[in-house]
């Protein structure tokens, strides 16, 4: 009777269960060092496991119901007395929520959780043991006491009941209710509802309500009222709100009415484009999410690694609540997964060493996250050691990517860069956290997906902070239309430096194959589209009589002058992804489809740039002229 | 479990569309593919030549608002380009959410072609196409060549895609 | 009812994997409808009368608003027969229990991985919303609001004279908890013994006892095999076992529990009960009560207990919730006097020959 549909919604409320558990454990465990127990908080988690329980038991999914059945005892007891609580049972509880979160994961393949049964009988007796310890040691049971949390009564002269479990706001007995104005106008129909609200007064009315405290200064929790959506239908509707913004194009800037004098029409499709575009501004916003699922893991990462390496770290996380598109935030886990590895791993020092340093013995890192201008900023920072230069100069010689000699003036940021090469490390001991320094090419890679960029700002023995600057949405670029050999192509805005018209600046040659332009004392190389994605085209020796523009790109520092034939003009332009069987080609970054209704191929400027550069390394030392 | 009701709506409609095929001819031969792969066909239209691609992937097109790519079959076959006609016609097909249009010289009919009909291929001559071949089809005198559309479609080439 | 139109059922609990379960469950019977969800109480005292259910599935424990005290506020201003949902944990089935006194007409319990499983719920659940259907609410209601609150009993209040009774059989089902109660708010603490068979889950029938005993100041307590019968006790059968009385131990009588197969679908089963009676030649010392309840557990039984000598009482369709299992004992002629509660421990009283004032 119960199919597919009951089992996946039970594995995605059991995830989400499963996750608030984890941030909470978090917390719990936090704050063992500090004062007070938040008793609420023991609540919540002896609430999710028990609602953990019941929904699993109507599959009969009995590992799941008895691993969360012995953490909800064990909880059972120390809600009624919190000290109870202590670092072995927090990690017991992290154990029983990993192994129940793993279950989950495979239960819509698996559609049962028996293979799981010999790992819960790991725990299950742990937990169960130190239960009865405890319940041997309390004092007879409390009876008439009343439970914290859930059922919270306060004595309050009028007949309010409801007490909100995390809303601190409720009212107090000398509140008052508001006057009975609401009686008189009471429909007949509804008077159940005007009741409870006039006897609620603190209450709103709410569909959901989220757990967390969004920030506010005040303290006080704000309402957030939200409703499930299934990703699949909200990625099908921002698609086609994307192909109405096209189609919007595809009418009002038809060629069949481009030479016509349409005054009204004018009119009207302007005011046509002005909604389409708020439509899409607010689909846009639809597809914001925050960070903070993806910072709580990060949280849930460091302590887990302080743990595995032995050291002390203390994390600070600030930004939780900012948004970024939600495509953005999948690409972006690994790479924070893997930036926070080399942080503790290589970053951080030991206790010792640090003490030596004459540092504070526990590491500090911070994570942050704000908006700035059009992007947004995550920035990872540790008090580490911070980058050797020395040591990954060495490590770039030896591995053949700069030539003796050239070591001398590069700058900084150029050595930092190095890190980022794939197989880089230049650890001497090969830890299992982070492999062979494989790591942070990913995060490069990665990060040039969604079109942003790493910077890394450090001091020797003072830290290192990873700056990962991301655009707000990654679904729109603005950009140049440009054409070359009847062929469409879009260049991000921000790539461009300048526009050159070839009727004034000259194409000059050094030697037969290379040609380069002047532009500001600068010689830059001089290439076309087709040459930049093969390198054997046609147009190799070209001398690009027909083209009539150079447009210069640049990205760090390095330069390309790309001619083209015509110039269409600056536009937004939606990107469409690459279609899947083209995705082998190298050099695009997508697709769209302009108001003509022709396609224009979106380039990926920092690929050619670095590709060009990397096999033609003595044209840096044209830079020097 | 029984299945729901959309289950069981899919799998007639599969049912229905077993041993269908979509006819079309190459340099007068017929070929084949299974029905079930195939969106839509459209009358030929101007592709958008995207550089650096193998030759018989003519480019893109635009079709709705979505971007497909588009492989000419001929030289996908090793045969010589010819001009397309009033005929040619593009095949739009999906497989596994891949989607890609086939240029044909043209499109013959839908045909119903029984297993029992079915008949491993002989062998081929044209190494080129003869890699995509699945099976020989007979329908009553005449027999079609059924494409592979999974090779067809991935197969590298001296310039492979995917 | 018309027994064309189907059953409306609106579903408030605030797991969604639940809800959508139930609402597979009992959709399953094509005489039940799901013609609403809410997810919290406020959602609920919107939708509920915009929908016009007959019967409401209620979860026990939610987070915001506890189930009990949204019944509570929810009876005076829409009264509508009220089906409690409840885990297997102590503090579930303590405000299961709470809810009937605040006139829930019955509670099933969530699949525990155990004993209760699915199906057994699904069937539960069915066949609860069906009777549950047919309940005239605002009655019951106004019976309840006459039932006062718990009375520590008055230990004063009368003196058993010398009568040949020394035990006192109950059987009850479906509203037998408040049945149950109210007949245990008036009985004076030097008893005879009384025996309890009342259709329950395990685990609840333990919390049941327990709260009875705290509220009235009696000795009542889930049976255990062996206990004795005396005087003061109040023996209540547990969940999934039958409850029966054994053989003469020495000079006193016990109380057993078998696991033997479930009769009428239930165990404890009251007929089981009834017939230990019978059987152990009890029947001449014992009065036998049938209270509400659906379906005809104990109606035999009860005729077996009066035609081997005992008084028998069944519950009038006046104060009965369901008036099932009494009306069953009635017909087959196993009922002597039919009496509405509020007449019953008097009439008891009458039999054992108490002095001082009835209560």
């Amino acid at each position: 009777m119960l199919g597919e549909n009951e089992l996946s919604d039970l594995v995605l409320d059991s995830q989400e269960i499963l996750d608030k558990a984890e941030a909470i454990l978090i917390q719990l465990e936090k704050s063992l060092s500090e004062s007070a127990i938040d008793a609420d908080k023991v609540n919540s988690l002896f609430r999710y496991f028990h609602t953990l329980k019941g929904n699993a038991g109507f599959f009969n999914f009995n590992v799941i119901v008895n691993l969360s059945h012995s953490a909800e005892s064990l909880l059972e007891i120390v809600r009624n007395d919190n000290s109870l609580l202590d670092q072995k049972m927090i990690q017991l509880f992290m154990e029983a929520r990993d192994t129940l979160y793993e279950i989950f994961s495979h239960l819509n393949e698996n559609k049962t959780d028996t293979m799981y049964k010999e790992k819960a009988d790991t725990l299950i007796p742990r937990l169960f043991y130190i239960k009865e310890n405890l319940k041997a040691e309390s004092s007879e049971p409390k009876k008439e006491e009343p439970r914290f949390g859930i059922f919270k009564k306060k004595i309050v002269l009028s007949d309010a009941p409801i007490v909100e479990e995390d809303n601190k706001e409720l009212p107090a007995s000398n509140k008052t209710t508001p006057t009975p104005e609401n009686s008189d106008t009471d429909k007949p129909e509804k008077p159940f509802v005007d009741k409870i609200i006039q006897e609620s007064p603190a209450l709103e009315k709410k569909t959901q309500t989220t757990e967390t405290n969004n920030g506010n200064p005040n303290g006080q929790t704000t309402v957030k009222k939200d409703i499930r959506i299934e990703t699949d239908k909200l990625d099908y509707l921002l698609d086609m709100i994307g192909e109405l913004v096209i189609a919007e194009s595809l009418v009002t800037q038809n060629p069949d009415i481009k030479e016509l004098d349409l005054p009204n029409f004018s009119i009207q499709s302007s005011y046509l484009r002005k909604v389409v575009r708020n439509l899409q501004e607010v689909s846009l916003q639809l597809r914001m999410i925050t960070l903070e699922g993806l910072f709580n893991k990060m949280e849930r990462l460091v302590r887990d690694l302080a743990q595995k390496t032995g050291k002390k770290v203390s994390l600070q996380v600030t930004g939780k609540e900012t948004e970024i598109d939600k495509n953005a935030l999948e690409i972006l886990t690994d790479p924070l997964v893997h930036i926070i590895r080399n942080c503790i791993d290589h970053g951080l020092e030991t206790g010792k060493e640090r003490f030596a340093k004459g540092k504070a013995e526990s590491g500090h890192i911070k994570i942050e996250a704000m908006h700035s201008g059009n992007e947004v900023w995550i920035i990872i920072s540790d008090d580490g050691a911070g980058l050797d230069r020395d040591r990954i100069l060495k490590k770039a010689m030896a591995r053949g990517l700069i030539k003796e000699g050239e070591d001398e003036n590069l700058k900084d940021e150029r050595i930092w860069d190095f890190i980022f090469q794939p197989g880089f490390s230049t650890s001497d001991k090969v830890t299992d956290i982070s492999g062979r320094g494989v790591g942070l090419d990913i995060v490069r890679r990665n990060i040039a997906k969604i079109n942003g960029d790493v910077e890394i700002k450090t001091k020797k023995d003072q830290g290192a902070s990873f700056i990962l600057k991301l655009p707000l949405t990654i679904a729109i670029i603005e950009g140049m239309v440009v054409i070359y050999n009847g062929v469409f192509y879009i260049i991000p805005t921000i790539d461009v430096k300048e526009t050159l018209n070839l009727a004034e600046s000259k194409i000059d040659y050094i030697d037969q194959d290379k040609k380069v332009i002047r532009f500001r004392e600068q010689l830059i190389p001089v290439v076309s589209v087709e040459r930049l994605l093969n390198h054997d085209s046609s147009d190799k020796d070209s001398t690009y009589e027909k083209s009539l523009y150079v447009i210069i790109v640049e990205y760090k520092n390095n330069s390309l002058a790309i001619v083209f034939d015509g110039i269409v003009g600056n536009q937004s332009v939606v990107i469409k992804p690459i279609p899947d069987y083209l995705k082998g080609t190298k050099g695009f970054s997508g697709c769209t489809i302009l108001g003509s209704g022709n396609i224009g191929m979106i380039l990926d400027i920092r690929f050619f740039i670095n590709n060009y550069y990397k096999e033609n390394k003595e044209s840096e030392a044209a830079h020097g002229q | 479990m029984a299945t729901t009701f959309e289950e069981e709506q899919l799998e007639e409609s599969e049912d229905t569309m077993e041993d269908l095929y979509i006819i079309f001819f190459i340099d007068g031969r017929e070929y084949g593919i299974e029905i079930r792969y195939l969106i839509e066909i459209i009358a030929f239209q101007p592709v958008t030549f995207v550089p650096n691609l193998p030759e018989y992937v003519k480019g893109v097109i635009n079709l709705r608002g979505k971007i497909i790519p588009v492989i000419d079959v001929r030289l996908r076959f090793g045969l010589p380009k010819i001009d397309y006609t009033e005929f040619t016609c593009i095949l739009i097909m999906n497989f596994n959410n891949l989607s890609a249009g086939l240029i044909v010289d043209g499109v013959k009919e839908v045909l119903k072609i029984p297993k029992d009909c079915i008949e491993p291929s002989p062998g081929f001559e044209e190494a080129n196409m003869e890699r995509f071949v699945d099976s020989i089809g007979k329908s009553g005198d005449t027999l079609k060549i059924l494409i592979d559309l999974n090779k067809f479609i991935h197969e590298k080439d001296v310039k492979g895609i995917a | 009812m018309d027994n064309n139109k189907k059953i409306k059922v609106f579903i408030v609990d605030d797991q969604r994997v639940v809800r959508n379960v139930i609402r597979k469950m009992i959709t399953t019977d094509p005489r039940i409808e799901v013609v609403g969800e809410a997810s919290n109480p406020f959602e609920a005292s919107e939708l509920i009368p915009e929908k016009e259910p007959d019967v409401l599935t209620l979860d026990v424990e939610m987070p915001r608003m506890d189930g009990v005290e949204f019944l509570r506020k929810l009876m005076p201003q829409y009264p509508i027969p009220v089906i409690m949902v409840s885990s297997t944990t102590e503090e579930g089935s303590e405000k299961a229990i709470l809810a009937m006194q605040y006139g829930a007409v019955d509670f099933v319990t969530k699949p525990d991985g155990g004993a209760i499983t699915l199906e057994s719920t699904q069937a539960e659940l069915i066949q609860k919303i069906k009777t549950a259907s047919t309940i005239n609410i605002d009655r019951w209601l106004k019976q309840l609001k006459y039932k006062s609150l718990p009375l520590i009993n008055n230990p004063m209040a009368g003196k058993s004279g010398k009568s040949k009774y020394n035990l006192v059989a109950i059987g009850a089902s479906t509203g037998g908890v408040t049945a149950i109660r109210q007949v245990l708010s008036t009985v004076p603490r030097d008893f005879p013994c009384i025996v309890i068979t009342q259709h329950m889950p395990p685990g609840f029938t333990a919390t049941f006892a327990k709260g009875v005993s705290k509220d009235f100041g009696l000795d009542v307590r889930e049976a255990k095999d062996q206990d004795i019968i005396q005087t003061g006790r109040i023996y209540v059968a547990p969940g999934d076992f039958h409850l029966v009385v054994n053989k003469r131990n020495g000079i006193n009588h016990t109380v057993g529990l078998t696991r033997a197969e479930k009769v009428n679908g239930h165990r404890p089963s009251v007929d089981v009960l009834f017939h230990s009676i019978v059987d152990n030649k009890l029947a001449i010392e014992t009065i036998g009560v049938i209270l509400t309840g659906m379906g005809m557990d104990g109606a035999k039984g009860l005729l077996a207990m009066r035609e081997a000598g005992s008084r028998t009482i069944g519950e009038s369709e006046q104060s009965a919730l369901i008036y099932g299992m009494p009306k069953v004992a009635y017909e087959i002629g196993g009922v002597e006097e039919q009496l509405p509660l509020s007449q019953m421990v008097n009439k008891i009283k009458n039999y054992l020959n108490y002095s001082g004032q009835y209560v």
